[in-house]
């Protein structure tokens, strides 16, 4: 059979994008988010064990505006790819593979996620502006 | 091993990994949140707890594999010209070994010297 000749219809902003496939293509960039951070996190563990110094280093360096906000996006992006990786286990114990639950969980870890990162970014953005 | 067992293997160890993460990364957002160390000392005494110290580790060796195992996923799923795709591999290997033998580094140093 020729498969080089079927049409291939990838146009992203064509085809129909349900929220699963939304939630599974954030799982997939939240977890390439979190790979970068990885280096970032194993320096910052190395010098936080180093001496004093370098746990004061570690200290000041994650309370600048700049490095909270990148450790938002990082809440997020655990938070996200936690949940949405719970609900593939369970999918992969046959919990949740019918369309409409499928559907329904898709959106709860979509908006949990999202909600519950807004939330700890007005409780930080509180514990900033009362410091400051 | 042929190639379906060892995308077999990847597909368990992507989950029995994501297990442990997923429960060990409760605790840690459970230790940042409630009992954050204020000082230094209290800091490396609790890494120097050799369950604290041997669990780190365990989730570090985790974290690698899972990330190494869903990276590879996206970079053959996306990057077709073998070479780049094989640079990319190579980058990303490099970078995970780093950075995994950076933190058994500081983990080891941490129980050893005082």
């Amino acid at each position: 059979m020729n498969t080089k000749s079927r049409p291939v219809h990838l146009n992203l902003f064509v085809i129909r994008m349900p929220i699963m496939a939304i939630m599974s293509i954030l799982h997939r960039a939240s977890g390439a988010l979190l790979v970068l951070a990885i280096p970032y996190f194993a320096y910052i563990l190395g010098i936080s064990l180093e001496d004093q110094a370098g746990f004061a280093l570690a200290q000041a360096h994650l309370s600048g505006w700049f490095v909270k906000l990148v450790l938002l996006t990082l809440v997020w992006s655990v938070l996200h790819h936690l949940l949405s990786g719970i609900r593939f286990l369970l999918i992969d114990f046959d919990i949740g593979v019918d369309k409409i639950s499928a559907k329904y969980t898709a959106w709860v870890v979509t908006l949990l996620a999202a909600g519950v990162s807004l939330i700890i970014a007005v409780i930080a953005m509180d514990l900033l502006g009362g410091a400051s | 091993m042929s190639r379906r067992a060892s995308g077999f293997r990847a597909w368990v160890f992507q989950r029995i990994t994501a297990v442990y993460l997923g429960l060990y990364f409760l605790f840690l957002a459970w230790y940042v949140l409630f009992s954050a160390p204020t000082s230094y000392v209290e800091w490396r005494e609790w890494v120097a707890n050799p369950v604290i110290n041997l669990s780190l580790l365990f989730f570090a060796f985790s974290l690698l594999l899972h990330a190494w195992v869903g990276t590879r996923d996206i970079i053959i799923d996306y990057i077709k010209p073998l070479m780049i795709r094989v640079t990319m591999l190579v980058f990303l290997a490099i970078g995970l070994m780093g950075s995994g033998l950076w933190t058994a580094k500081y983990l080891f140093l941490t129980i050893t010297s005082v």
